[in-house]
């Protein structure tokens, strides 16, 4: 906890920290900060969302809460990008930032294109999100048992709604997958980070516990990145976050292909939901995932409330 | 009469001599602005290529420096480096201030240079590379044709110094005999 709260400590410049002090001390007890010029600094935790009050307390009370400028924004954004903002172009021509220790800042503002249309950058940044990246380790130990068939991993999509812990998971199970546990010896493990938020990794190195076996590719388009994964480091398992379209699911076939196994996540309401995403509907056909876990919406605990097999039959519930 | 000739001697190679320390001073100055040139040049650099973090750019400087007769310039951008890495949340600006601001207090560079020098951190903001770019190149070419300029003049300068120097000194020699 001390840990995490030091980690968030330091997005912030050093004039604005006693502000922002007991915030900062709620650790991992954070999950996201949403500040946007000129309107209410909320904090969500697991009770719900709070507003910043001007003297660093806790509020219910919009009427109490602190409404940093847009210079305030400015300077943690500063203080997250060291001051180098050339440095994070990238980064933020695709709408966020990746901070040390792993919590990536989603930007919005004034988008500038480049004569081709394509978005270069954000100028007048007016919110930033930042989302706190949990690691709960261990938290994928009771599905684990319904993962494996001998030594093989099975092709696993984790489905839920936005929030709600798929990320988390699918961080704790690479990591056992990784190590090895009591059910099956560590394997290699190749993941394709897109968006820095399963490793966290700051100048390529995870900030996160993503096991001894684990390549990251971070920043790489999920498509591209399992080719080059495939091609470069052999991975027996390769790892995705949040599928999303036909070029993903074209590489996640290939990848298959290969004999390797897969770990994806992918955002659906419900087990019903994912069935009817147009572009699963060859990979359920041809029945590739062995393994569905369905976790609760917001509200319910953290957690797997399902596992279904590739017929739809639930195997385990609330684990 | 022989000590008369000896002060008189002593008195020109004196004067000579602080002719010279005037023109070695101005050699200083040139050098300690050409430094700053290829500083902002190699930060430049750093920018538009590898892209790292100003305290990457930094320390990596500083470890290039180490050593060399550039050493207290790269001690001092390691130290803003380090500072800006220490999880203190200091901000670029007040680092730079601090120690380039101090390191400025033992060199001579003229006013307009040295304003210019402690006003670096507020170019950097960019978030286009090319941009940030051109902007740092800016400091580095200003520093350039500062040197050039004073390149030009030294010449001069310096002869002007060393007849000044020795007139001076034979005025003196002539008053002592």
């Amino acid at each position: 906890m001390q840990q995490i709260a030091e980690k968030i400590g330091r997005l912030f410049p050093e004039e604005l920290r006693p502000k922002w002090e007991r915030a900062i001390r709620l650790g991992g007890r954070l999950q996201e900060i949403r500040l946007r010029a000129g309107q209410p600094a909320m904090l969500y935790l697991e009770d719900g969302e709070w507003f910043l009050e001007k003297t660093g307390d806790l509020t219910r009370e919009i009427g109490r809460a602190d409404r940093p400028g847009r210079e305030e924004l400015s300077a943690i954004l500063k203080n997250i990008c060291r001051y180098s903002f050339y440095a994070y172009e990238e980064e933020m021509g695709r709408g966020y930032v990746t901070a040390a220790g792993g919590f990536r800042i989603g930007l919005a503002g004034e988008v500038v294109t480049g004569p081709d249309g394509a978005i270069r950058n954000i100028r007048y940044v007016s919110s930033l999100n930042i989302r706190i990246a949990r690691e709960v380790k261990g938290a994928a130990l009771g599905v684990l048992p319904w993962l494996y068939r001998g030594q093989r991993l099975y092709n696993t999509l984790i489905v839920s709604p936005p929030g709600c812990g798929k990320t988390t998971l699918l961080r704790d199970l690479i990591r056992l997958v990784s190590d090895g546990s009591p059910l099956a010896a560590g394997q290699t493990v190749g993941v394709v980070d897109e968006r820095s938020e399963i490793a966290g990794c700051f100048q390529g190195v995870p900030a996160k516990d993503v096991g001894m076996r684990t390549d990251v590719l971070d920043g790489c388009p999920k498509a591209q990145g399992m080719m080059m994964l495939l091609r470069s480091m052999a991975p027996r398992v390769i790892a995705v976050d949040e599928l999303g379209s036909l070029e993903d699911i074209h590489a996640l076939e290939q990848v298959i292909g290969c004999g390797c196994s897969v770990l994806a996540t992918l955002h659906a309401s419900s087990y019903e939901e994912a069935l009817q995403k147009p572009f699963l509907e060859s990979l359920l056909r041809e029945k590739a995932f062995g393994r569905f876990l369905i976790l609760p919406g917001k509200g319910g605990r953290f957690g797997v409330g399902r596992v279904i097999d590739e017929e739809g039959a639930v195997l385990g519930e609330n684990l | 009469m022989n000590w008369s000739y000896l002060g008189a001697c002593l008195l020109l190679v004196g004067s000579a001599g602080a002719g010279m320390c005037v023109c070695q001073e101005r050699k200083q100055r040139l050098y300690q602005l050409s430094l700053f040139a290829g500083v902002f040049e190699q930060i430049a650099v750093e920018m538009g290529y590898s892209r790292i973090s100003l305290p990457e750019i930094f320390l990596e400087l500083s470890e290039k420096m180490d050593g060399g007769p550039d050493g207290k310039l790269g001690e001092t951008l390691g130290r803003i480096g380090r500072r800006m890495e220490d999880g203190r949340g200091q901000g670029v600006e007040k680092l730079w201030q601090e120690e380039i601001g101090a390191y400025l207090e033992d060199v001579r560079i003229p006013k307009p240079q040295r304003e210019k020098i402690l006003i670096f951190p507020r170019a950097v903001w960019y978030p286009d590379g090319q941009r940030q770019q051109a902007a740092v190149l800016a400091f580095s070419e200003e520093m350039e044709q500062a040197v050039q300029d004073a390149r030009r003049r030294r010449r001069e300068e310096d002869r002007v110094t060393m007849a000044l120097g020795v007139a001076a000194g034979c005025l003196l020699a002539i008053l002592l005999l």
